[in-house]
């Protein structure tokens, strides 16, 4: 999808909302909404990106009006709704494939052969992968969502171990 | 009971005896896998019904372990439970019931537990750390802390100790607020990829446009800065940075009066719509109110000009002889002080924001960051994403104590640090070189921005971005940079004055 679509589509929403053509605004929205749901469903980051930015735009054009009226807020409260369901989206991410975790030459893969031998804490990790700490730091969120490590504390210290989905 | 309350009796009972806690997390380290098991059957019982008595009755009855024992184990439990909730990939365990009251709650009240009296129990990450989590790759620090026990949840109390001014003696407690701020976003922080645009108007160019004035009163000698009507400029340069691309942009300490602020609304207003910045801090000085002392503070304004927060100085910066000589402070009569104090009435309070388009941000005004408090326990919580720093001094340096403050600030804080500065004290400081034939001291290449990029790796050192402008020649007046550590100079601030 192009960004100028979502910047058509967005300036469309202002306009109808600017001459008060409600039935044309709220289908508008309507259209805006199912974007955001099927780039979602779809894990289009990318455009998810786009979609986000030209429906800031467009609620901050709308929220600069002075225009106060029910019927105006009332759009006003649907595109933010729009806007948090973007935002969510984008603020958190599905894990990818244990394939894709495991795939060799990666840091999740590195960082899944270091554990085969036994729980690590982080820092133990570090030093047993021969990766940044960056690296690893990345590495552990993405496989704990993934199912592929369970984490748990040791007073102070954050163990990791390999569960039995990893194979 | 709720769960998040309960965390925090377990947590003020851990806090009442440091040193029986720090024995008993010996245990347990000595023992992870042990500690594991435990864990796992805590974790069993928070996700049956009855989670939260349950546990609280294995804590007050068991007799598993020793009590302080079952303090930490509990309490870990809980902060496991939520931990879905800090973490950018999304896991089945986030989508319980239980975890949706939860982030209804946090959102609404910005805070987990229920009585505001006792702290906010908030996330312990900032939105960086919600996919790189540096913190548990890090070796343990020396000293014991039990917050360093939790890595989902922290206890914000309500208030903290800072200092008092003047030199006076003791401490006063200051209040302590996190405000998660709800508001249409398009920046994503939280992506690791993500690199803002920084920009910093120093607004202040000369040294007519900082008037210090000096005068006596209750038996001392004060300073006051008050800046020009500087209005026209602000509003060029938050066009020329909105052609930067800038994301956020920071306006040194007291750089701006209310006339000027409101141009810069103004400026941020025109360029809401399809420009690129989100933010703009502004350092102001506010008159005081009924003949009182002025304040300094920064107030933050979103993309379409509106205040958001507004942070008052906590500590006032007093010029001792060397920096009165300097910078030429003169008494009225023209004699050059020994001492001057800073006219200010200091602020009771700090505000960390959550910014959706920013990440996590206090603000530090310029001595607010060199102070060991409260600045060192925010840092130590490590749950800032940024921290700014709108100053007024001399050029910025990498050897000047910004640097160090900086530096150590954005390590022990595992955050970014901006520090922002005008120009009119570089004219002061050159005016003396020049009449004390000192010409090559004199400050031609003027640090008006420092960027910090904390260290992922303590065998590494921080790194550090310098802006600055030609001290005579200064315009378009504003610098920025896209926030792109790995092309910056690495940091040694050993034997920094």
């Amino acid at each position: 999808m192009s960004g100028e679509a979502y910047r058509a589509l967005a300036d469309d929403i202002r306009e109808a909302v600017a001459a008060g053509r409600w039935d044309e605004a709220d289908a508008d929205l309507d259209t805006l909404a199912e974007e955001a749901a099927l780039c979602l469903v779809q894990d289009r980051a990318a455009d998810l990106a786009a979609l986000a930015r030209e429906v800031a735009r467009c609620h901050t054009a709308l929220a600069l009006r002075e225009d106060r009226s029910p019927d105006a807020m009332h759009r006003l409260g649907q595109l933010r709704a729009v806007a948090a369901l973007v935002a969510a989206g984008r603020a958190n991410r599905p894990a990818r494939s244990e394939a894709a975790l495991a795939q060799a030459g990666t840091p999740t893969a590195a960082v899944l052969r270091a554990l085969a031998d036994g729980a690590k804490s982080g820092p133990a990790l570090v030093e047993a992968t021969g990766l940044s700490h960056d690296a690893v730091a990345r590495a552990l969120p993405e496989l704990r969502a993934a199912g592929l490590v369970r984490s748990w504390p040791a007073g102070r210290l954050v163990m990791n171990e390999r569960t039995t989905a990893a194979g | 009971m709720h769960l998040a309350d309960l965390f925090v009796a377990l947590r003020h009972q851990l806090d009442r005896n440091p040193k029986e806690t720090e024995r008993a997390v010996e245990r347990l380290e000595f023992a992870p896998d042990d500690a594991g098991g435990v864990l796992r059957r805590l974790a069993e019982l928070l996700d049956a019904g009855d989670g939260t008595d349950a546990l609280k009755a294995w804590v007050d009855s068991s007799d598993e372990r020793t009590p302080l024992e079952r303090c930490v184990l509990a309490a870990q439990a809980i902060d496991q439970w939520f931990a879905p909730l800090a973490s950018r990939f999304l896991s089945r365990s986030a989508l319980s019931d239980g975890r949706l009251r939860a982030r209804q709650w946090y959102k609404r009240h910005g805070r987990f537990n229920s009585d505001a009296a006792e702290g906010q129990l908030i996330l312990r990450p900032g939105l960086f750390d919600r996919s790189v989590n540096i913190r548990e790759v890090t070796p343990l620090r020396g000293s014991f802390d039990a917050a360093d026990l939790f890595h989902t949840l922290l206890l914000l109390p309500p208030t903290l100790a800072a200092e008092c001014p003047h030199g006076e003696d003791g401490e006063r407690p200051v209040s302590v607020a996190f405000h998660r701020v709800a508001e249409v976003a398009d920046q994503c922080p939280s992506d690791p990829d993500w690199a803002p645009v920084v920009g910093v108007v120093p607004l202040a160019l000369a040294e007519e446009d900082l008037v210090l004035g000096t005068f006596s009163k209750d038996g001392a000698d004060w300073y006051a800065a008050t800046p020009g009507d500087l209005g026209a400029r602000a509003s060029s340069a938050i066009d020329a940075l909105a052609a930067e691309g800038a994301t956020i942009v920071v306006f040194p300490e007291v750089a701006a009066d209310p006339a000027t602020l409101g141009a810069i609304k103004a400026a941020v207003r025109r360029q809401a719509v399809d420009g690129p910045i989100r933010y703009v801090l502004v350092g102001v000085r506010q008159d005081g109110e009924m003949g009182g002392k002025p304040r300094s503070t920064a107030v933050l304004l979103d993309r379409t000009g509106a205040e958001m927060f507004c942070q008052t100085k906590l500590h006032c910066w007093d010029l001792d002889a060397d920096q009165c000589r300097s910078y030429d402070v003169r008494g009225p009569d023209g004699r050059l002080l020994d001492e001057a104090k800073e006219f200010i009435a200091p602020g009771d309070g700090v505000t960390i924001v959550e910014l959706p388009n920013m990440g996590r941000l206090a603000v530090m005004i310029c001595e607010d960051l060199g102070r060991e408090k409260p600045a060192a326990w925010l840092c130590r919580a490590k749950l800032l994403d940024w921290i700014v720093t709108p100053v007024m001094d001399a050029g910025l340096t990498e050897e000047r104590w910004q640097a160090h403050a900086g530096d150590e600030s954005s390590r022990a804080g595992s955050c970014r640090v901006v520090v922002a500065n005008s120009m009119s004290f570089s004219h002061r400081f050159n005016r003396v070189c020049d009449a004390d034939g000192q010409e090559d001291k004199r400050i031609t290449d003027c640090g008006v921005a420092l960027f910090f990029q904390p260290r992922a790796d303590p065998a590494q050192s921080s790194r550090i971005r310098r802006l600055s402008l030609p001290i005579d020649a200064p315009e378009p007046g504003c610098v920025a940079a896209r926030w792109e550590p790995r092309s910056w100079a690495e940091l040694k601030t050993e034997g920094c004055p």
